[in-house]
């Protein structure tokens, strides 16, 4: 036992496993700072709440080579320009809407969650909402009653009624929107928005 | 934003049906690279267990099929700059790797 | 009942009487999870099937939370199987270690009720308090977390003090250690905030920093134990390998999480962080099989458990191929662009629980047995030739398998349409989900749940039965060894 070599004793390979334990740990802890720091609300990733006051434009970026969502001119959500303290509220109540309701037990938002239903990361961006005018009160109609206006594109799959209240739509309708400002370097990969007006 | 380089994702831009090819060879190769390293590890290490020279040519052979793979993977996803070097660093470390866990374990087992 | 030999909980000492509640309990939810499962998938084929009674989010939600509990009673249970004989004395808080084992239990089951009946709430604080905390694995409401988080403190407790009055070896300094991750990550999952990206950014920590690295620990240890006690290791060797492993796998699993910020809004650096660390993440499999090789050159393999070190060898195949290859498969952020979030993570995820987690668990669940009757032969010459262990073993791994590869069948079909040709749009979605190739992947995918649940049965059955009316002892190789000297 005495000719186990320095570097394959036990001694050697604790001291190892704890500082490549620690080391990887603080490479984390600062990441972590730094990503934090960019996905906060309003910062470089992530958008701030009262971006569902605006338009919401999807397009390709040359530089980066994938799309990327650009914030545009007014376009207040049903008609009404929103503080940003009202606006976080309304997306703070869509966002708890969406984890009470377990939307993610048959939908992914940005990619993670069940695969029985379709990704909602740009579900305000689909082309399934016909018109960007139309959309906010469609989306609110077929929340708040997806049995009745079930659009399962031909196949049988149709989301339950999950009973929201008018409040509750509007508020799931505001986190989708600002869930479509995210910028998701470039996921889902060759999305194809709805026709924005005045882009084209 | 040198990451990926707007180039890494870019390649996987004409994702259409002709793209859709590039992508099935990139992830079978990508499963293969496990699978041959894998395998050429076990030759190597039964290979020096049976001081068998033809268990050990197998195993060479395997990490060529393992730098052909990389190379497929690298070419259908159009690999450039930063991700081609991290594909050369996983050819080193899947060639040294057994070797060292050879060492260590004879070591260790004195 | 044989008087020559002590049977059930007399042959036990205090952790593993303990542990065998836990054992009981895991199998429970074990079967749970394949019942819920099935009735998920079965949905992908009938979606009126049980519409807006019991629907396919409420089914999934027990399926994975099933899994992921039944995983944690396993690893707690095997801990308490072994810490007793690993410290060398008796378990400190073994009332409180049953006390804690009923609180978690209970808890469970109220989760579960509540799951199944109450289903939803409204969009308040209040509901993710005490219905559904509607984020993927870790539904359970708040106050089960706060319920789980006393009772691992309570483990934590039980198991540093033990090792502590005891003798500390190296396998409980590497188990206590990491049991202060297990807990810690758990709390990063326990807060609320509206923003989606840093909900996920801090939701990875607990699964991947789980999943990825301290529950892999986890069995790093439970297998070092196993490995001087079944075939008789040398402590010192599977110290210092477990103290490799962990370096390893630490070394390349904790900033692996890099692979879940591709997509998430996090920053861009986070593409070459994780595909260079999911690069390396093979290398602690490569450097098993290597070492494996070398053993069996050294070492005369013959086990008196032959099913334990069956589902042994299932442990080391299914962790290879379901994390090793299915994970590289996909972890590049090229590719994952388009698999991300489709049925290829299903396929994935399948693999590498069952052949990380679930194959380790049945293994220390043979190995109870084993006592449990009064530690006799399991190895060659079973009673009926082990029939019914064999074909669990077939058929729950043939079954997952199986799934494994429909599933991956459906995934590939649906990055074909609807990533590929439809540009990622809900419609593109459907036309994906009513594609004959996908809908075949799910229809097979079914079939091959039914037979990883007839596994599933003869497992029980098999647990319940094995070695009954055996009588030769158990020779274990450590004895041999001694006898030989």
């Amino acid at each position: 036992m005495s000719n186990v070599p320095w570097w394959a004793s036990e001694d050697f390979w604790r001291k190892t496993a704890i500082w490549v334990t620690a080391g990887m740990a603080v490479v984390l802890v600062v990441l972590t700072f730094d990503t934090v720091a960019a996905i906060t609300a309003g910062h470089s990733r992530v958008p701030a709440y009262e971006v569902i006051n605006k338009r919401i434009y999807y397009r390709m970026s040359t530089a980066r080579g994938f799309q990327e969502p650009v914030i545009g001119a007014d376009a207040p959500l049903f008609g009404k320009m929103l503080s940003p303290e009202e606006a976080e509220a309304m997306v703070s109540h869509g966002k708890l809407t969406l984890q009470a309701r377990n939307c993610a037990s048959c939908h992914t938002i940005l990619g993670n969650g069940a695969y029985y239903a379709p990704d909602l990361t740009k579900a305000w961006l689909d082309p399934a909402w016909a018109g960007e005018s139309a959309r906010e009160y469609l989306m609110v109609k077929f929340l708040m009653d997806p049995t009745t206006n079930a659009r399962g594109f031909g196949g049988k799959r149709r989301m339950p009624n999950l009973h929201l209240t008018e409040d509750e739509a509007k508020a799931v309708v505001a986190f989708l929107k600002w869930t479509s400002a995210i910028d998701t370097t470039g996921f889902p990969r060759n999305f194809t928005p709805i026709a924005q007006e005045g882009d084209r | 934003m040198g990451a990926l380089g707007p180039e890494g994702l870019n390649v996987m831009a004409p994702m259409g049906p002709e793209g859709l090819d590039a992508f099935l060879l990139a992830v079978i190769a990508g499963a293969l690279v496990v699978v041959f390293g894998a395998v050429y590890a076990a030759c190597f290490a039964f290979g020096r267990l049976f001081r068998s020279q033809i268990l050990m040519q197998v195993a060479y052979v395997c990490f060529a099929l393992l730098i052909g793979t990389v190379y497929v993977l690298s070419t259908s996803l159009h690999l450039e700059g930063i991700w081609n070097v991290l594909m050369v660093l996983l050819l080193v470390a899947y060639f040294v790797a057994p070797r060292m866990i050879w060492r260590l374990t004879a070591a260790t087992h004195e | 009942m044989n008087t020559a030999k002590l049977t059930g909980s007399a042959a036990l000492d205090g952790g593993q009487r303990l542990a065998v509640k836990y054992f009981v309990v895991a199998i429970v939810l074990f079967g749970a999870q394949i019942l819920f499962g099935l009735l998920a998938g079965f949905q992908y084929l009938q979606p009126d099937f049980l519409y807006g009674i019991v629907d396919f989010s409420v089914n999934r939600m027990v399926h994975i939370n099933a899994m992921v509990v039944w995983m944690l009673f396993g690893f707690i249970g095997s801990i308490y199987w072994l810490i007793e004989d690993e410290s060398g004395t008796e378990i400190v808080g073994l009332k409180l270690g049953n006390l804690a084992f009923w609180l978690f239990t209970i808890a469970v089951a109220i989760v579960v009720v509540v799951y199944l009946v109450v289903q939803t709430g409204p969009g308040t604080i209040e509901s993710i308090w005490w219905i559904n905390e509607g984020r993927e694995y870790i539904e359970a409401p708040r106050w089960a977390d706060v319920g789980i988080v006393v009772c691992v403190l309570i483990f934590f407790y039980n198991v540093a003090a033990t090792f502590t009055k005891g003798r500390w070896t190296g396998i409980g300094g590497v188990l206590v250690l990491d049991l202060v991750a297990v807990a810690g990550m758990y709390l990063t999952g326990m807060f609320y905030t509206p923003n989606l990206s840093m909900d996920q950014f801090w939701w990875w920590w607990v699964i991947h920093l789980w999943v990825e690295a301290t529950w892999e620990v986890l069995v790093g240890c439970i297998m070092a134990w196993g490995l001087i006690k079944t075939l008789g290791a040398r402590r010192q060797i599977v110290t210092t390998w477990l103290y490799i492993e962990v370096a390893l796998m630490l070394g390349s699993g904790i900033l692996g999480l890099g692979h879940h910020y591709f997509w998430i809004g996090t920053p861009e650096y986070w593409l070459t962080v994780g595909g260079f660390f999911s690069a390396l993440e093979p290398v602690p499999l490569v450097a098993m099989v290597v070492h494996a090789v070398y053993d069996s050159g050294v070492h005369r393999f013959k086990s008196p458990n032959h099913p334990a070190l069956a589902w042994l060898i299932a442990h080391a195949f299914g962790n290879f191929f379901g994390a090793g290859v299915w994970g590289f498969m996909h972890t590049l952020p090229q590719v994952n662009v388009y698999t991300h979030g489709t049925q290829w993570s299903a396929s994935h995820g399948h693999f590498a629980f069952f052949g990380a987690y679930a194959t380790m668990n049945i293994a220390v669940f043979y190995l109870a047995a084993q006592k449990w009757r009064g530690n006799v032969n399991f190895g060659a010459g079973l009673v009926d030739n082990g029939w019914k262990w064999k074909w669990s073993l077939g058929l729950l791994n043939g079954g997952v398998l199986g799934m494994v590869m429909a599933l991956l069948v459906s995934g590939y079909d649906q990055v074909f349409i609807e990533r590929a040709l439809e540009g990622a749009t809900w419609s593109g979605f459907f036309k994906a989900q009513q594609n004959a190739w996908y809908l075949q992947g799910m229809w097979w995918r079914q079939v091959f749940g039914y037979m990883t649940f007839a596994g599933f049965f003869l497992l029980v059955w098999d647990l319940m039965t094995i070695g009954v009316r055996e009588t030769r002892p158990a020779v274990f190789h450590t004895e041999v060894a001694e006898h030989a000297a």
